[in-house]
């Protein structure tokens, strides 16, 4: 319960999670990006 | 903690929980009337009236008060001592409390219909803006207390760091301060003279200029409260440690310098505001997504610590070993997933060309009830179970509705925000009253949609009823108990004794306030230099 970060090692559950995490942040961005705001035309030329 | 203070803290938690009961019931009638149903009393008028009480008690009023109770508890079991001019802090509480019955007074009357954003030229009786201000003023002596606290603290324990939950909470009250200043401006110069019919005429470019620089960092106000649970309570409930003090530090002091030069990003569909300041406005607003995935890390990591603790040793069969029974825990854990979904949401309204997309649309909606309504708004419900009974001394009552209650919420508001965020990409404005435009093919489309959200408002009332009845029973009838401590969780590594660069408040209160002038003097200067034309007041009903 107590082992400092040292004992306890990466945590590499939370980097996995986070790193998921990022791969469907970035993929959603880029899906409404691509898929819906190019597809109607930029506001920006 | 002290009778007096949890007199206090307890004084501000039941004016927040009443708030919150009363904008819940508004919210239902909103969410059926969505769904076109045939409603006694439904009508334009009751639907925006009750729209501006949702939004005005929810997100000025509940969050206000909870902040205010939750930092008295902090100050003084951080520091361990009676916080200071209680007197005053009455004061600053009954202030507010005056503020808010005019300002609710003033909305239910129907003579304030200008929703919680009240951009002239919406007019609303000066009862409303005077009632708000004074609000805000109360908050103003809440903050000048908490300082006050942390300042006594430190004249006896020089050179060593704040504890990290009042860390969190003087970041709190440092962006509340710096952000206020646009509201009051707001306020005294321009919407109260207009109000009493000093001035005949307003502007209203500049009014939301004054309102958005005050409306981002308000979402901090509301949301670093909610951190400081997650840091500071969050692990010690589920049975662990926090993963990293430094970085949670590093976090609020993020907010301070970010959190208030980025409101344009509200207005990028505004005129008259140069796109090259809404441009670093956007840049900077993409800056301030860095400490909440740092929170994030730092969050989950603390969570992973306390599964591995139960025994885990899988990659994620720790998630399983947390405590998902327990009210606090259920309630922040569902809150940081939506909050994450919330997180892209909030990226694609902040990027410039993009946030075109979905201005003005029920994407809008669907965005910030994922941010205030479940990041904020459920959080501080977890937190309410938690110390209501350290508060009152009471066992909490009611205990399988707390359970449940968490998951109420979170189905709610994933049928709630979903199907908004769809309908805003097909095209749904916000904030009407008849989502069928009068029988015409491309509201047609978003129909179903519309249903969907209806039952998810349903939902959302179920859990707010839920969590009324748990905070009535457990304050009129719960069973007296020992008093029940109240325990901040501790580092995994041992916090070093002296006070370091992360906190140095007087430094980065300097730091935020030269970039807000970087970021907000040219286009103000620009702005009053032009020529401008005001406009007189409107009251559609």
């Amino acid at each position: 319960m107590s082992e400092p970060q040292s004992q306890m090692g990466h945590p590499k559950g939370t980097l996995f999670l986070m790193a998921l995490y990022g791969l469907l942040f970035v993929a959603s961005w880029l899906s409404v990006y691509v898929f819906v705001y190019l597809r109607r035309g930029g506001v920006t030329p | 903690m002290s009778d007096r203070t949890g007199r206090l803290a307890l004084a501000n938690l039941w004016v927040a929980i009443l708030a919150f009961g009363v904008a819940s019931a508004m919210a239902l009638m909103q969410a059926l009337s969505r769904a076109a149903l045939d409603l006694p009393w439904r009508s334009a008028k009751m639907y925006y009236l009750s729209v501006t009480a949702h939004g005005t008690l929810m997100a000025l009023v509940f969050t206000t008060f909870f902040i205010m109770a939750f930092g008295y508890v902090v100050a003084e079991r951080t520091l361990g001592r009676a916080v200071p001019h209680r007197a005053l802090a009455w004061a600053g509480y009954w202030i507010a409390l005056a503020g808010t019955l005019a300002t609710v007074a003033a909305i239910l009357s129907g003579k304030a219909t200008v929703l919680y954003t009240f951009y002239p030229p919406l007019k609303a009786h000066p009862a409303f803006y005077i009632g708000a201000t004074l609000l805000v003023v109360g908050s103003w002596i809440w903050g000048f207390v908490i300082i006050r606290s942390y300042l006594a603290w430190k004249r006896e324990h020089a050179g060593q760091p704040a504890p990290l939950a009042l860390h969190g909470m003087l970041a709190t009250v440092i962006v509340w301060l710096i952000a206020t200043v646009g509201v009051a401006a707001e306020m005294l110069f321009l919407l109260i003279p207009w109000s009493l019919g000093l001035t005949k005429t307003v502007d209203p470019e500049l009014a939301r200029m004054l309102f958005w620089y005050f409306g981002h960092p308000l979402v901090y106000f509301w949301l670093l409260p909610a951190y400081v649970v997650w840091y500071a309570v969050l692990p010690k409930v589920a049975g662990g440690k926090l993963f990293s003090d430094p970085l949670a530090r590093l976090v609020f002091i993020l907010f301070i310098v970010l959190s208030t030069p980025v409101g344009f990003h509200h207005q990028f569909m505004d005129p008259g505001i140069p796109a090259s300041w809404k441009l670093f406005h956007a840049v900077l607003t993409f800056g301030i997504l860095f400490p909440s995935f740092v929170t994030a890390f730092t969050v989950t990591a603390s969570l992973e610590v306390a599964g591995r603790a139960k025994g885990a040793t899988g990659l994620v069969d720790w998630l399983k070993k947390l405590p998902w029974g327990d009210p606090l825990v259920a309630s922040v854990l569902l809150s940081m997933l939506l909050f994450a979904v919330g997180g892209v949401g909030g990226a694609i309204n902040a990027a410039y060309g993009m946030n075109a997309v979905v201005h003005n649309t029920a994407w809008i909606q669907g965005h910030f009830h994922l941010t205030v309504g479940s990041a904020t708004a459920l959080t501080f419900m977890g937190t309410a179970y938690w110390l209501l009974p350290r508060l009152t001394g009471r066992e909490l009552e009611l205990g399988l509705l707390a359970k449940v209650q968490p998951y109420l919420w979170f189905i709610g508001m994933v049928l709630f925000s979903i199907s908004n965020h769809i309908t805003g990409l097909m095209g749904m404005p916000r904030r009407i009253y008849d989502a069928s435009y009068g029988g015409s093919a491309v509201a047609h489309a978003w129909r179903g949609l519309t249903d969907v959200s209806a039952v998810g408002g349903l939902f959302l009332f179920t859990s707010a009823a839920f969590f009324m009845l748990v905070m009535l029973g457990t304050g009129l009838a719960g069973k007296k108990s020992a008093p029940q401590p109240i325990e901040w969780a501790e580092p995994l590594e041992p916090v070093s004794p002296r006070a370091g660069l992360l906190d140095r408040y007087g430094l980065w209160t300097v730091v935020a306030v030269v970039l807000v002038l970087i970021a907000y003097a040219v286009p103000l200067w620009q702005h009053l230099q032009m020529q401008r034309f005001g406009s007189p007041g409107f009251t559609p009903f």
